[in-house]
């Protein structure tokens, strides 16, 4: 198989064409397009090519509201990648070598919430959440641990922090699951060979586990962290980027721009920028993975 | 019987205590939800659980006689085996060639970061100019644009999922066909296609499940309300009747049944999947 033929030649390109038209269609023209319309002083209902430089990026750079969208969204996917992963390294830990089957059951229920649809997520937390009729202000309430209710998603001071808590409801199976296929790769032996030394389990961890799984727990975390960084759908389904825009993330701030302020030009800027915000994250992510092959 | 010997150490109670917790944790949303769909209204409001013996089925009566939600469920079937139908063919087609000829092709070797890459890429920035582009072609406000906008976050993961699988089949088995004289095309067919049948099954799972999910595209790339997929649905449902919950919380059971039953039955191959692409990144 050293040499390829011709008929190699029609093989592999038959097989990648089909994708790459697809890739193309969907990811490469959507880019180029969005770059081009950030250009422009487009609207969302009459959009025409009608230059304006780098205006709405300046325009952009320069409003209020643009950095603290930026600050909500490294909050929003770091804080949330973070307990994510450490959430789901503690769980992973407890489950380690426990493959009866009721353990299993218990990983496919803890596992449920990450297949759920995003707005069953969000109506579901909404409800058990709400001020008024809401199931946790009710206990909270019962058990006199609190003498009024809280207003989750509509206190300014609170509805990032619950947005953030239902984004890590929803996701910290995901990095159980990999973090508990992680620990059990872990080399028995080698595990044992350290307790025949006399080594506890804080120290099992650390020098033996640990090492084992570092690649993977950083992968999860940076894997979770720039896929929130980009997500839309909880913040939007939960508070809309509201109460007073502390939960407005890029994403969102986009979305409203286009579809209720219908500016499309500055919609465009806005998404790019998301992007290029993702990129130096993204690629120290690849260097760090990729470096050691 | 074998007799097992019973640890009742102090710190097995506390690692099943915080397993029961965590497991409650997850659970109880979704038990309190389906509660909230069977009992009346009233009793909802009233009690902190929902908990009766006068258990109704008319908020699911509702739903089904009185709204479309029907029709928006079959779309969301419908835009989830499109998807599947987009995805796993091309998406096979692509992680094989570029996991078999990566020697001779140094380039393909990109090919897993570069789909990690799409996989982060913004739904937001695809999705504004994907409203443009199916416009001219036609594609706005259909199912089939939905699905193949949500193939923008399907494709990549199974292009990933792929590679890491096709790199675990051997080489060997294809080259004792090739010396048989077999051509390349037989070889996918008959050899490859059966092997990977089960990593096709888990990626079709994934593109289904990532439209199941989806908010974005739906909310973006659809206006009229008989094009509604079933989450779009639960926002009309919402807008319309802003507290009848029972009415709301009926329609996300529904939309949870298929979810949880994907969970549950592709959990432990789900695990199986990242043992060996776990392999695959050591």
């Amino acid at each position: 198989m050293s040499v390829v033929s011709k008929g190699d030649k029609i093989f592999i390109t038959s097989l990648l064409i089909p994708t790459l038209f697809f890739l193309s269609f969907v990811e490469f023209i959507p880019i180029i397009y969005a770059l081009l319309y950030s250009f422009t002083s487009s609207s969302t209902f009459n959009p025409t090519i009608n230059f304006i430089g780098l205006n709405n990026y300046i325009n952009i750079i320069y409003s209020t509201f643009f950095w603290q969208d930026v600050i909500n969204t490294l909050e929003y996917g770091s804080v949330t990648a973070i307990v994510q992963t450490l959430l789901g390294l503690g769980l992973a830990i407890l489950f380690k070598d426990k493959k009866g089957s009721l353990y299993t059951i218990a990983k496919a229920l803890i596992f449920i919430p990450y297949a759920l649809p995003y707005i069953s997520v969000s109506l579901v937390w909404k409800f058990l959440l709400d001020p008024q009729y809401g199931a946790v202000n009710k206990v909270m309430l019962a058990l006199r641990l609190i003498n009024d209710p809280i207003d989750f998603f509509g206190n300014p001071s609170n509805a990032m922090w619950s947005v953030m808590f239902v984004t890590i409801w929803q996701f910290f199976p995901f990095a159980m699951i990999i973090l508990y296929a992680a620990l059990e790769s872990v080399p028995k032996d080698r595990i044992e060979a350290a307790q025949v030394d006399g080594a506890g389990p804080i120290q099992v961890f650390k020098h033996v586990t640990w090492p084992y799984i570092r690649k993977i727990f950083f992968i999860t975390l940076f894997l979770r962290f720039l896929f929130n960084f980009g997500k839309f759908d909880h913040v939007w389904l939960l508070t809309g980027g509201g109460p007073l825009r502390v939960t407005e993330t890029l994403p969102v701030a986009a979305w409203i721009i286009s579809f209720q302020q219908y500016n499309y030009g500055v919609a465009t800027s806005v998404a790019i920028l998301n992007l290029l915000l993702l990129i130096p994250f993204l690629l120290i992510f690849l260097l760090s993975v990729y470096r050691e092959r | 019987m074998v007799d097992k010997k019973i640890d009742i150490s102090l710190k097995e109670i506390i690692r099943l205590a915080i397993i029961i917790i965590m497991v409650l944790f997850s659970f109880l949303p979704l038990i309190w939800m389906i509660a909230a769909s069977l009992v009346p209204e009233d009793i909802l409001f009233r009690s902190i659980i929902p908990i009766t013996t006068n258990i109704t089925l008319k908020h699911y009566n509702y739903v089904f006689s009185r709204t479309d939600f029907t029709r928006w469920y079959i779309n969301s079937l419908i835009v989830g085996f499109t998807n599947i139908l987009i995805t796993m063919p091309t998406a096979t087609m692509m992680a094989y060639v570029a996991t078999r000829f990566k020697q001779k092709y140094p380039w393909l070797k990109a090919f897993g970061p570069f789909a990690l890459f799409l996989y982060m890429i913004p739904g937001i920035v695809l999705a504004l100019p994907l409203v443009l582009i199916f416009g001219y072609l036609k594609l706005f406000d259909t199912l089939l644009g939905v699905a193949i906008a949500n193939s923008t976050w399907s494709m990549p993961l199974s292009l990933w999922l792929l590679w890491g699988y096709f790199e675990n089949i051997p080489p060997e088995l294809e080259e004792a066909a090739f010396v048989d004289g077999a051509s390349r095309w037989q070889v996918l067919s008959r050899i490859i296609i059966p092997i990977a049948r089960p990593g096709m099954a888990a990626v079709s799972i994934f593109s289904f499940l990532t439209v199941w999910l989806d908010y974005l595209f739906a909310l973006t790339l659809i206006r009229s309300e008989a094009n509604y997929t079933a989450s779009l649905g639960i926002t009309w449902l919402i807008k319309e009747y802003s507290f009848a919950w029972g009415e709301l919380t009926a329609a996300a059971t529904l939309m949870a049944i298929p979810s949880t039953i994907i969970a549950f039955l592709s959990f432990k191959y789900l695990l199986y999947g990242f043992q060996m692409t776990l392999k695959g990144v050591r």
